[in-house]
């Protein structure tokens, strides 16, 4: 026991700056991911072919590769071409794209589920574009993707660690650098493990508060 | 007639995909006036009440509010400006007409309040405080006032219609227009709501009804409509269409409806009496 207290004496610090950039890239991304991701639902149920197409294509395209592929192809490709990324922003980049064609779906169930008369009592009122989406439409239809959006959270907060392969000091590659000082595999990601959980347990909370509070005044 | 309708349709057709909804109908409604619907389910008379404010849009005919050429169809309905066309005609009903819904169809996340200050404070930019007020004097007309801060879930069927028509009535429509506003609500609660409509009648409200309720059409009606298979059989004063019709089917329909004829065949069929369900 004293063992592990003079271990984590040292591996504190490393640790907890990795909890920071973990955190920050969960928040980002999943950022990222909810503005496309209520963007392409939109675009699915416009008028417009063009727009209906795109939204389409993305989701199926995004979903159906490996998210790793996405951020080697962002970090590693897209200097070919030029344009120079930070870890940190490939890992944002290649998560809030990648969540953004899962989150698509989420929003859309959200959308598809308001009744017809939502909108016709909308429109009767004089409701239109912008205005009957935001007060009308949105409002409802984000209560009926909460549980949606609360496990992609959660979801999110773990894969941020796929950005150690890219050299993002984040929680894992702390831990991953600290064991190839120290040898102490099991003390190290044990406590990893326990520092995910640190966040996602009280997310998991919060979008049920989020839940309960959206669900006021519903039968 | 036409010339001194605050709003009319003329000669609409709407299909709905393989069956007409609306077989070329026309009608007019002037200020003032309280017109009533009638007719048997899928007669088409919903769909027409809902083409006067484009909910439904139909495939032909046009539509006139007091001097304006609002829509005509199938020439507003071509090409790449369909939408914005549609629109536009859209504004201009819906900126003079208000719609009661057979389903309420009240905004489940707005309390009762928020649900009739919305329209005129984000759509007719009055400012909040204004449209609460306007709202609270409306739900004191339609006897509510106490639960302002309630959520639609939490009232009865009829205490939502009444919320619905305070809604419809806070942006101070020029025409009312009631899709059969009593169908969907439990037997015991169609008489507040009928109430609350009749009370608006006195009003001089200009109104156009959709309804099942043939005793309550007599009551309140300038003039009915009987629809039937999307046409318009027959118009007339509550008087000529309840005692005097002369189309065999308007007289067929009332017969089925209102039980007025006694039962022909046993006794035992009287207490089928009084009921209004025309199917």
């Amino acid at each position: 026991m004293s063992n592990y207290l003079d271990l984590m004496a040292e591996a504190w610090p490393a640790l907890l700056e990795g909890l920071k950039i973990t955190i920050i890239l969960t928040i980002l991304s999943l950022a990222l991911g909810l503005i496309i991701g209520l963007v392409m639902a939109l675009m699915r149920l416009s008028r417009r072919n063009l727009l209906r197409a795109i939204a389409h294509v993305y989701v199926d395209v995004v979903r159906g590769t490996p998210v790793l592929v996405q951020l080697f192809l962002v970090y590693y490709g897209l200097p070919q071409f030029g344009i120079r990324v930070t870890p940190i922003l490939a890992a944002v980049l290649a998560l809030g794209a990648n969540y953004g064609a899962y989150l698509a779906e989420v929003f859309r169930a959200g959308l598809l589920s308001i009744d017809r008369g939502q909108w016709e009592a909308a429109e009767s009122l004089g409701f239109q574009g912008r205005q009957l989406y935001r007060k009308i439409i949105l409002p409802q239809a984000i209560r009926v993707s909460l549980p949606g959006i609360g496990n992609y959270a959660n979801s999110m907060v773990k894969d941020t660690s796929l950005a150690s392969v890219v050299t993002v000091m984040e929680l894992l590659r702390s831990g991953q650098i600290i064991v190839s000082a120290t040898f102490q595999s099991f003390e190290i990601y044990l406590t990893v493990g326990a520092m995910y959980l640190a966040i996602s347990l009280p997310l998991a909370w919060y979008t049920r508060r989020l839940e309960e509070r959206s669900n006021r005044g519903y039968a | 007639m036409p010339e001194t309708s605050i709003l009319s349709a003329t000669d609409i057709v709407k299909d709905f995909k393989t069956q007409r909804a609306l077989d070329v109908c026309s009608f007019g409604v002037r200020e003032g006036e309280v017109v009533v619907i009638i007719g048997p389910s899928g007669s088409g008379k919903s769909t027409l009440l809902r083409c006067l404010n484009l909910i439904e849009v139909p495939d032909e005919g046009m539509l006139r509010l007091a001097d304006e050429d609002v829509l005509s169809m199938p020439r507003d309905g071509l090409g790449r400006k369909r939408h914005s066309n549609i629109v536009r005609a859209r504004t201009t009903l819906t900126g003079s007409t208000s719609m009661v819904f057979q389903k309420f169809n009240l905004f489940p996340h707005m309390t009762v309040l928020d649900n009739i200050a919305a329209a005129p404070h984000f759509v007719g930019s009055v400012p909040k405080e204004l449209a609460r007020k306007t709202a609270i004097d409306l739900l004191e007309r339609v006897g509510l006032a106490d639960r302002q801060s309630a959520f639609p879930a939490q009232l009865s069927g009829g205490q939502q219609q009444r919320v619905a028509i305070a809604r419809a009535l806070a942006k101070k429509p020029r025409i009312m227009l009631y899709d059969e506003p009593t169908s969907a609500l439990d037997p015991e609660l169609v008489g507040d709501v009928l109430g609350v409509i009749r009370d608006l009648a006195a009003s001089g409200m200009t109104k156009v009804i959709v309804t099942h309720e043939m005793d309550f059409a007599q009551q309140v009606a300038d003039r009915v409509l009987f629809m039937d298979k999307g046409r318009i059989i027959e118009e007339g004063t509550p008087e000529q269409i309840f005692a005097h019709p002369v189309h065999e089917r308007t007289a067929d329909f009332l017969r089925r409806v209102r039980v007025q004829v006694p039962p022909p065949i046993s006794t035992a069929d009287t207490d089928l009496r009084g009921t209004h369900d025309i199917n």
